[in-house]
């Protein structure tokens, strides 16, 4: 037994960074999701909360670092480039099959007053979704797979979708209708792995759910007219 | 002479003999009348009277009647029946402004109505502008005043009919100088004077149209004489002249059969029209009243007007026809007045005529004698003044006629103060010329104990003040329920009574008279301030009865025998709800007992007649049904509800005291709802979630100030409340609330649930439990029951009166709340910082504490994470 702790205990002290890290990341996790609010902007400002101001504190306080080792940062824009159309690619040839061969067309949801109006369609993805996915790309991309890469190398991509994974189960969003989102904190991982930055993952995403968005659209509307 | 004297004594003293004689059936009073007398005198009377006495025996003539009808012809001619006229009004109370229609009814005359000459003349109170023609403050016409005018007045107005000239049709009027209302310009466009383009002219004949007589006379009703008009009492030549109005045009006479342009424009009239009033009468006809037995104007106060009815009366003159061919004699021409009075005091004359007619015996020569004529010089128009008549009575508002009435017909007080009777007082008015809500009320109760003649004496003192202040017992707490006493727009009272029952008859059944009266005033004339009055009562028997009407659901003794043992009481005197008091809920499909119960509960009354009705209809049960012998003679009865919520049923117990003769009513309401159950709290440590409240407008206190207005707060049903660490105590209340015991007897599942869970398996109605849960955590607290009938009771409702089983099946009963665990809001005086706080923080914006929440978070998580990080350095 004392052997153990004596273990456990050297494993911390080595670790003592990612160790608390990890827990920061958890805490904010928990507290991002059960955090008492009672409106959509308390909503709003406790994700920015736990999501990015908590983080970046962190970094810039305890961890006494720059933001551009968490992924604000150009980085090697090739990279980033490259494998962004890359699993764009395939993103979309995956989500083309499973909108037309699977169940997801049906759990799929977009807001409605976006897919009526054009204009709001493009406000609706740029603000709203843009700000949520920058938020999460900051924190799992940026915060907390850039904590775990310089250890892990490419497991820390497993790490912060697993992490996403669990928080989704957390919350009973591990569904169809979230299947993008599982899918991109995977391929955003990697992306951001790669280019060292989080923009090409955030772009990545923005434009992928841009346009799943606009073909289910176009694929209701067709179905209406008929 | 002698021998005359001789034969009538023989004759007498022959019918003495034959009377005497004959006489058997004589008085004896009469014999000895006879015999005694010696006087030829008086013994020609007896005779006489003997002769008489024959005759009416043979002829059957009473003398009596003979003197009788002698004495009336002896004045019969002063009784003849002049001519008369008689007034109506509508309406008969006008108001001011108000068109007024004047309608002469004249009698005896001997021509059509539509014959006659009706002169209208009307005088205002206030002196017209045009006309001079009023009255003075006694409300005669003013001396000053002209009777012409007065005719002028009205019957421009008839022959007017309303026309006046369309002043625009003519083409540059306004360069031809004419104004509207200028009727002189108008009538100059008509530049022939002698002209008569539209040929309106009336020759009127004395007497009436086309009457062939022209002599006049004015009667004098009191002596009954008919007094001929002659010119003066020096010449006593026959006189007769209309009295239609006289204009100021010289050489135009009214009714001289031409209307010229100077009369239509004196008048008003249409030049172009012959009738301008549109009634078929030429101009001038109209302007001579030729058949207008109606006036109509517009009404001002004090207005007064009259009518003077020319025509030919009844009555014949005393002229020879022959003589007087030419001139027309044969009736008398008369002037009828509303008021039949015309003095004709030092006017009066005789004069003599000579007539000739055929003698008596039919032969040729003629009979010649003289007849003695009365005279007189009045002229007809020095009595209309006289004749006046106001359409208001003289200037006197009538009364106004209020009927009260009263319901209920026999309304109760119930000494337990639950099924007293709310008696409303409604007035109604035949002859009211305001509406109900203009009116003003004084309304008055008295009482008496001892008869409906009284004497009432007032059991109440309802002070004004009372009705000021809310909380004050109006009626000092005698009459509860009740509204002002006086006031406009009253035309109703309600009110309870509550009297004590030393106010009421002694011995059971107390009666006391109760007397509402009514003082209505009605604002009749603005002008003349005069208020109308009207003033009534009605006598209501309250009755305050020693026995009352019990209602119950029964049980059964055998198979289809309904008993009052162990029976269920199924109405709530003492109800929370206010009308649970007055109405017993009953389930659908449920058998109802009623029975007559005295102030010991026990059952009565064997002196009284019972007749029981439901819903208006009589109510009869078949005894062979039931067990209680006060069943059996009728005296309890049992009637099923139906299946359909919200039907009511009204019961009635008509009571006869067979001893004291009083009759009584007794009654009951039932409404039919479907049984439900709630959950309620059980104690303090639960509590329904206050939601609001709503304010009275209208406040309480004098004035518009906020903290007057009476407040009504809102709680939820489904919302309650509690704090961490409360027993919770709750209980399911039912509704109606008798159905509890049928609940517990019948039903197999009574059951609690909370969270999910059941709680047990008691029977219980109330729950208890411990709130864990912390602040904003919810508990989910459910009850449900079942309520139905024994499958007995259902049998009897099949076979009594053939309700299928079908519709008396169970009824399913539930009730869910949710229970919140809030924060103990308990403010103590002993811990002010706390209250301080609490009472910062219950002001503060909730976003400013969400962000100072979020803030103290990221501090916090900073500042643990250094921590951490201090408390582990680095290991090199």
């Amino acid at each position: 037994m004392q052997k153990f702790f004596q273990r456990t205990k050297g494993i911390f002290f080595r670790k003592r960074e990612a160790m608390i890290t990890l827990a920061l990341a958890l805490v904010c996790i928990f507290l991002y999701s059960f955090f008492p609010v009672s409106t959509f902007a308390q909503k709003f400002f406790s994700n920015i909360t736990f999501l990015l101001i908590i983080p970046a504190l962190y970094i810039k306080i305890i961890l006494k670092k720059r933001l551009r080792d968490f992924g604000w940062q150009i980085g090697d824009w090739k990279k980033g480039v490259f494998w962004s159309v890359f699993f764009l690619a395939i993103m979309l040839a995956v989500l083309y099959l499973a909108f037309n061969y699977t169940g997801l067309a049906q759990k799929y949801q977009v807001n409605s007053y976006a897919a009526g109006d054009f204009r709001f369609f493009i406000g609706y993805e740029i603000l709203m979704v843009g700000m949520f996915l920058f938020l999460y790309e900051s924190f799992y991309r940026g915060f907390v797979l850039f904590s775990f890469s310089k250890r892990t190398g490419m497991w820390a991509v497993l790490i912060q979708a697993g992490l996403f994974f669990a928080f989704s189960l957390m919350t009973n969003n591990f569904n169809w209708g979230n299947a993008n989102f599982l899918a991109l904190s995977l391929v955003s991982g990697v992306i951001a792995y790669k280019s060292r930055s989080i923009w090409y993952s955030l772009a990545t995403s923005l434009m992928l759910i841009a346009l799943m968005d606009a073909f289910w659209i176009s694929l209701n509307s067709a179905t209406k007219v008929k | 002479m002698v021998l005359i004297l001789v034969s009538v004594f023989f004759n007498i003293q022959q019918a003495k003999a034959d009377t005497l004689s004959d006489m058997t059936s004589g008085t004896q009073a009469g014999i000895k009348n006879w015999t005694e007398s010696t006087s030829p005198t008086t013994m020609a009377t007896q005779i006489f009277q003997q002769i008489s006495k024959e005759a009416e025996n043979r002829y059957h003539v009473s003398l009596q009647g003979i003197q009788q009808s002698a004495e009336s012809m002896n004045t019969s001619y002063l009784k003849r029946d002049f001519p008369q006229v008689m007034l109506t009004f509508s309406p008969s109370n006008p108001k001011d402004g108000e068109k007024v229609t004047a309608m002469a009814s004249p009698t005896y005359f001997s021509m059509d109505n539509e014959q006659l000459y009706y002169t209208w003349y009307i005088a205002h109170k206030n002196k017209p502008a045009d006309s001079n023609c009023y009255l003075d403050s006694d409300g005669n016409l003013s001396k000053d005043a002209d009777i012409e005018d007065c005719k002028v007045d009205a019957m421009r107005i008839l022959a007017q009919g309303g026309w006046e000239p369309n002043w625009k049709d003519y083409k540059d009027y306004k360069d031809k100088g004419i104004k509207e209302g200028d009727y002189n310009a108008y009538y100059n466009l008509f530049s022939d004077d002698s002209a008569d383009p539209d040929k309106d002219g009336y020759n009127a004949t004395i007497g009436g149209d086309n009457s062939d007589s022209s002599k006049c006379y004015i009667a004098d009703f009191v002596k009954g004489i008919a007094y001929e008009m002659v010119k003066s009492k020096t010449d006593d030549t026959s006189r007769c002249d209309h009295v239609f109005p006289e204009t100021s045009i010289s050489g135009k006479d009214t009714g001289d059969g031409k209307f010229g342009l100077k009369e239509e424009k004196f008048w008003k009239t249409d030049p172009n029209n012959p009738s301008t009033a549109g009634n078929g009468n030429k101009d001038e006809a109209n302007i001579v009243g030729l058949g207008q037995m109606q006036f109509s104007w517009n009404y001002q106060s004090g207005d007064k007007i009259g009518v003077a009815v020319e025509g030919r009366s009844l009555k014949p003159t005393k002229y020879d026809n022959n003589q007087e061919k030419n001139v027309g004699a044969s009736m008398m021409v008369m002037w009828a007045l509303p008021k039949d009075t015309c003095s004709l005091d030092g006017t009066k004359d005789t004069k003599t005529t000579t007539i000739k007619t055929e003698g008596m015996s039919g032969e040729t020569t003629d009979f010649s004698g003289i007849e003695t004529i009365q005279t007189t010089t009045k002229d007809i128009n020095d009595c209309l003044k006289d004749n006046l008549v106001d359409p208001a009575e003289g200037g006197q508002a009538t009364q106004i006629k209020p009927t009260l009435s009263a319901i209920p017909e026999n309304p109760m007080q119930d000494p337990e103060g639950t099924d007293t009777d709310t008696i409303n007082v409604q007035a109604s008015f035949e002859n009211a010329s305001s509406s109900l809500s203009n009116m003003y009320y004084e309304w008055k109760i008295q009482g008496s104990k001892n008869s409906v003649a009284g004497p009432f004496t007032d059991i109440a003192t309802c002070d004004q003040d009372a009705w000021t202040d809310s909380e004050k017992p109006k009626c000092g707490g005698k009459f509860t329920e009740i509204n002002r006493l006086s006031g406009n727009n009253l035309s109703s009272i309600n009110f309870k009574p509550n009297l004590d029952s030393t106010d009421f008859s002694s011995g059971d059944n107390g009666i006391i008279y109760l007397k509402v009266h009514l003082d209505a005033y009605e604002n009749f004339s603005a002008e003349n301030q005069t208020t109308r009055v009207g003033r009534t009562d009605v006598i209501i028997k309250l009755i305050r009865p020693s026995v009352k009407l019990d209602a119950f659901v029964p049980s059964l003794t055998g198979t289809n025998l309904l008993t009052s043992a162990d029976a269920t009481k199924i109405c709530n005197k003492d109800a929370s709800s206010e009308i649970q008091k007055y109405i017993c809920f009953v389930t659908p499909n449920q058998i109802i007992g009623a029975r007559l119960m005295d102030s010991n509960n026990s059952g009565t009354s064997a002196n009284l007649n019972y007749s029981w009705m439901l819903n208006e209809k009589p109510l009869y049960f078949d005894p062979a049904f039931c067990s209680d012998d006060a069943c059996k003679n009728g005296k309890m009865v049992y009637f099923p509800t139906s299946s359909q919520a919200g039907d009511q049923y009204s019961l009635t117990l008509n009571l006869a005291d067979e001893k004291t003769g009083k009759n009584m009513q007794l009654s009951k309401v039932f409404e039919v709802v479907e049984p439900y159950v709630k959950i309620v709290q059980n104690d303090e440590a639960s509590w329904p979630k206050y939601l609001g409240r709503y304010e009275d407008l209208n406040g309480s206190c004098a004035g518009d100030d906020l903290k007057c207005q009476e407040k009504f707060y809102d709680f939820s049903d489904a919302i309650f409340e509690t704090n961490n660490g409360n027993q919770v105590k709750l209980k399911a209340e039912y509704h109606p609330e008798w159905i509890k015991n049928s609940v517990n007897a019948y039903s197999d599942k009574k059951q609690w649930v909370l969270d999910g869970d059941e709680q047990g398996d008691n029977q219980t109605d109330e729950l208890s439990f411990s709130a864990g849960k912390d602040v904003g955590e919810v508990y989910n607290v459910e009850f449900n029951a079942i309520y139905n009938q024994s499958p007995e009771m259902r049998k009897a409702l099949n076979n009594i009166w053939g309700i299928s089983s079908f519709d008396s099946v169970e009824s399913d009963l539930s009730s869910s709340i949710q229970i919140e665990t809030v924060e103990n809001a308990t403010i103590t005086k002993s811990n002010e910082e706390k209250a301080i706080l609490a009472s910062v923080l219950g002001n503060t914006s909730e976003n400013i504490i969400f962000l100072l929440r979020l803030m103290l978070t990221i501090a916090l998580m900073i500042f643990v994470s250094g921590l951490v990080f201090a408390a582990a350095p680095r290991r090199t």
